[in-house]
């Protein structure tokens, strides 16, 4: 079964073969990177050339060119699993330096589930249905998985092109030893009691910016930036429920494609008058539901990814605008110990160098949110662009290769 | 005077006399225009205590014989020449057959259900008779005129419970000038009751008739609900079955005899429509199809051709196949609409999206994006109507039809159970000739020589009623596979056609959005 030594090894495979070959329009035009902002001035490029699926993890093969003089070497290839990604943007998230910056959000994990529950199902009632019914499903279930992988190892590569393209976040230690080092990173994913922590940290923060809401801040540019987000974030994960919606219906087409191609193929076998019409028929529709297949899979990953990315990516802005929110209150507070200290004239240094440090520290984060915010702008527009655009071109083929086949098949229809 | 023909030794005790007498002279043809000929007939028949009742049982319409173009019009036929109108079964010449089946007898003769048995066998066995001169007429008949019937628009009468929805069909039938009549659907209804009890006796695949459908003719009536939804649904409904109905009558004047019935033309060119058999209701409309019934006797043919278990084993493998693509293509039709609709609802979720953004070239590509979502969705529309309508209803009708063979080989068996009861009749007539023979009752002996020889002849006729609709049917199944392939052939090329149209649209529309996601900015 696909769950021992030969299933492992099957998926692996497959899966391998395909992200070779630049077969799959898909695969060739990711692994032409996404140009993120200017800032990668080619010093450092990042991408992921291979992945392969095991049973319960895909392993993401990383492969880095950089000129940047804090690497050890100019290329280098490592492999990591989405734990070790996980890790990466948690020491990200907790360097206090970075406070300042939207944190890259973290790719979501790889599920699977979904596709080796099909599997499980498709072997186990493999002896109630035709070795061609079962083929079948195999073949849909196989391109399933494929679409799923593909969409993971983009989205992965992608979080670390965003690291590699900011000019500060690249040059992190951490993210280094991630490119760089050769042996596992040794990390384990959270235990119970890590999770309940992250758990209550997000309860806190949440309520915490309930609280900041109410917050006065001088400062226009972060009011209109902070309306903006929170009204974005709602309207694009309305967007992004409408996506997926249209890209599982689209898929739903396919099926059907493919059953009436199995009415065809029913109709040339039993009725020899149709023999050689039906057999064309089927095929052509066996085809077209490769096509729409595409069509699907591109509406998910160029419209549903998309914007599931820049709802991420708006979380991330907003987390920053907290911090600075944070920041603000913080040195709001320390104002008021001064006062307190002055009165009493007691720790006065103590609370002045306090209140220094955290206008500095609001000061800075301010400077560095205000850029941040700026890029963010930008890169959204190039990743929209370029997603769009994409997604243009790819649809446009898909259709023309449809209206190819069908007159293809039109053609030859008509002789028979 | 004995009732029946030597069944019983008791006399009859019902006034229904079936009398069968040595005929000397030669029989007369009942001429069309002359109905009352065929009664004048009966009243030679020694015919005690019956009512002289003039409604013709078989009537199909109660208007007078019509001029109706002989049928059998034909010099090669051999067959004594026996002029048809339109669905009345006439009484054609039969050495043997003096049975006066159109008599009141089906209706008081309950109680003696052989009697009733032998009038049936009479009336089938008239019925068959006429396909003799079909088969021979068949290829040497007038050519079968092009035509062309449309059903341009319809209109809507009356409100409420009592509305309906009248058709307007135009026929062109040869050189003729188009015809234009108005026509609901009972009306095709009754038409094919009557084509029906016309032809399916002969071994005619008779092209089914739309079917009734409550829930869309309800919809109909009390139909402009509140939502949008309940509003297109009528309209769809009346779409697809004035779509059928024409197709219907298209396929009525394809064929070679069907197109060439009175009632047909009438229905096609006559400002009132032909009105149903007075007895296809009541009680001798339940009669008939209880003899129907009876007759439809599971009997196993001792099949001497092949081929007609052949052909029966490959319709049914058939109707399975086109049960399944017609639930593919159901499936389709829903999948496409829903795809509109998913289109149309990111479209403007799109729309939304674009409202929220603050750089100007990206609110104007998502704007654009959302049109484009919304010109798919059109498209997706429309390419559902073709879905449907198409290829979709093309294999719904091939089910259809294919019911309709399935009663035409029904017929076959009918008329191979006629002709096995009038055997086994014959042989009982023999023991009873030997039986009185040896009992040595002469004038028994007699009536029982008589009997056999009306019963040889029974016996002859429906083995030729037999073969006929045998051959009958086999030319129909031909004619019904040759039509079968071009229909479905036309139909998906079609189909890949407007799936054509479909993709170029969704091309032109993504190639004027590419230069739009281009400018973002």
């Amino acid at each position: 079964g696909i769950n021992g030594e030969c299933g492992k090894q099957w998926y692996q495979r497959r899966v391998r073969g395909r992200m070779m070959t630049a077969e799959e329009e898909n695969t060739r035009e990711h692994a032409s990177t996404v140009s993120l902002n200017d800032e990668n001035d080619g010093r450092l490029s990042v991408s992921i050339t291979d992945a392969v699926s095991e049973l319960e993890t895909v392993k993401f093969t990383i492969q880095t060119k950089s000129a940047l003089p804090s690497f050890s070497q100019h290329q280098m290839s490592v492999i990591r699993c989405h734990e070790e990604f996980i890790w990466l943007h948690d020491m990200l998230s907790e360097n206090i330096e970075y406070a300042g910056y939207i944190i890259p959000p973290a790719p979501p994990k790889p599920d699977f589930e979904a596709a080796r529950d099909k599997l499980t199902r498709i072997t186990a009632a493999e002896s109630t249905m035709s070795e061609d019914e079962y083929k079948k499903l195999r073949k849909e279930l196989e391109s399933d998985y494929l679409a799923l992988f593909k969409k993971t190892v983009a989205m992965h590569e992608m979080y670390l092109m965003r690291i590699a393209a900011h000019s500060k976040l690249r040059e992190d230690s951490n993210f280094r030893v991630f490119l760089e080092y050769a042996k596992d990173l040794k990390v384990r994913s959270k235990n119970k009691k890590e999770l309940i922590g992250g758990f209550f940290k997000n309860m806190t923060k949440n309520v915490d910016e309930a609280l900041l809401s109410s917050q006065k801040d001088k400062d226009e540019f972060f009011i209109e930036r902070r309306t903006f987000l929170d009204d974005y974030h709602t309207r694009i994960r309305e967007t992004t429920r409408q996506t997926e919606q249209l890209s599982e219906s689209t898929n739903a087409l396919s099926v059907d494609y493919m059953q009436l191609a199995g009415g065809f193929a029913l109709l040339s076998v039993q009725d020899p008058q149709l023999q050689r019409f039906m057999a064309q028929c089927a095929i052509s529709f066996e085809v077209m539901q490769k096509l729409q297949k595409r069509v699907s899979t591109d509406e998910d990953l160029k419209f549903t990814d998309l914007f599931k990315y820049y709802q991420r990516e708006a979380d991330a802005a907003k987390s920053l605008l907290y911090r600075r929110g944070r920041a603000l209150a913080d040195k709001d507070i320390a104002e008021n110990k001064l006062e307190k200290a002055q009165e009493k004239f007691k720790d006065i240094p103590t609370a002045e160098a306090y209140l220094q440090d955290c206008k500095i520290r609001f000061e800075s984060i301010s400077e560095m949110a205000k850029t941040e915010l700026d890029t963010f702008k930008v890169r959204r527009l190039e990743t929209y662009r370029k997603h769009l655009v994409d997604m243009s071109e790819l649809q446009i083929r898909h259709s023309q290769s449809k209206v190819g086949e069908l007159s293809k098949g039109l053609e030859l229809l008509c002789d028979l | 005077d004995d009732g029946f023909p030597g069944e019983e030794e008791k006399s009859a005790p019902t006034p229904a006399v079936v009398v069968c007498e040595p005929e000397e002279e030669d029989p007369v043809i009942p001429v069309a225009e002359d109905k009352d000929a065929l009664f004048d007939m009966e009243e030679k028949e020694d015919l005690a205590g019956i009512e002289d009742d003039r409604e013709d049982l078989f009537g199909g319409s109660e208007e007078p014989a019509t001029t109706q173009p002989d049928l059998f019009d034909d010099d090669d036929d051999e067959e004594e020449e026996s002029s048809l109108q339109g669905a009345i079964p006439v009484r054609t010449n039969s050495d043997h057959d003096r049975v006066p089946f159109n008599t009141p007898a089906v209706g008081c003769a309950l109680d003696d259900t052989k009697t009733t048995a032998l009038l049936n066998a009479a009336k089938e066995s008239a019925q068959l008779k006429k396909s003799i001169g079909w088969v021979n007429g068949d290829k040497k008949s007038s050519p079968k005129e092009s035509s062309s019937i449309e059903i341009p628009n319809y209109t809507k009468v009356g409100e409420g419970y009592s509305s309906y929805i009248i058709y307007t069909i135009q026929a062109t039938i040869g050189d003729a000038p188009k015809t234009t009549v108005q026509r609901r659907y009972n009306d095709f209804f009754v038409l094919h009751q009557l084509i029906v009890e016309n032809y399916l006796p002969r071994g005619v695949i008779v092209p089914p008739v739309p079917e009734k459908n409550f829930m869309g003719t309800a919809k109909l009536r009390f139909g402009g609900g509140s939502s949008n939804e309940s509003t297109q649904d009528p309209s769809l409904f009346i779409k697809r079955r004035k779509a059928a109905l024409e197709r219907y009558l298209n396929r009525l004047m394809a064929h070679n005899l069907i197109s060439k019935d009175e009632t047909l033309r009438r229905f096609l060119q006559e400002e009132d429509a032909p009105r149903p058999n007075p007895n296809a209701t009541g009680i001798k409309g339940f009669m008939k199809s209880m003899e129907t019934m009876v007759t439809k006797a599971t009997a196993r043919i001792n099949e001497v051709d092949e081929w007609y278990e052949d052909k029966q084993q490959h319709i049914l493998e058939m109707e399975e196949t086109l049960k399944k693509i017609l639930a593919v293509s159901d499936n389709i039709v829903a999948d496409r609409r829903d795809l509109a609709a998913k289109s149309a609802a990111f479209s403007s979720s799109c729309l939304h999206l674009g409202e929220g953004e603050d750089n100007a070239s990206l609110r104007r590509a998502i704007t654009k994006l959302s049109e484009l979502e919304q010109n798919l969705s059109n498209v997706h529309t429309e390419m559902a109507d073709g879905d449907l309508f198409i290829f979709g209803e093309t294999v719904k009708d091939y089910i259809s039809i294919i019911q309709a063979t399935k009663a035409a080989f029904d017929e076959r068996v009918k008329a191979f159970s006629l002709w096995e009861s009038a055997q086994s009749t014959l042989a009982k007539k023999r023991d009873a000739k030997s039986k009185a023979t040896l009992q040595g009752k002469t004038d028994r002996v007699a009536q029982c020589e008589e009997d056999i020889r009306f019963w040889e002849g029974k016996v002859e006729k429906c083995q030729e009623d037999f073969e006929v609709i045998s051959k009958n049917l086999k030319e129909e199944i031909r004619v019904f596979e040759e039509v079968w392939v071009r229909d479905i052939k036309e139909s998906t090329k079609a189909y890949f056609q407007k799936l054509i149209d479909a993709e170029n649209q969704i091309i032109s529309s993504w190639k004027a959005f590419l230069p739009e996601a281009k400018t973002i900015n």
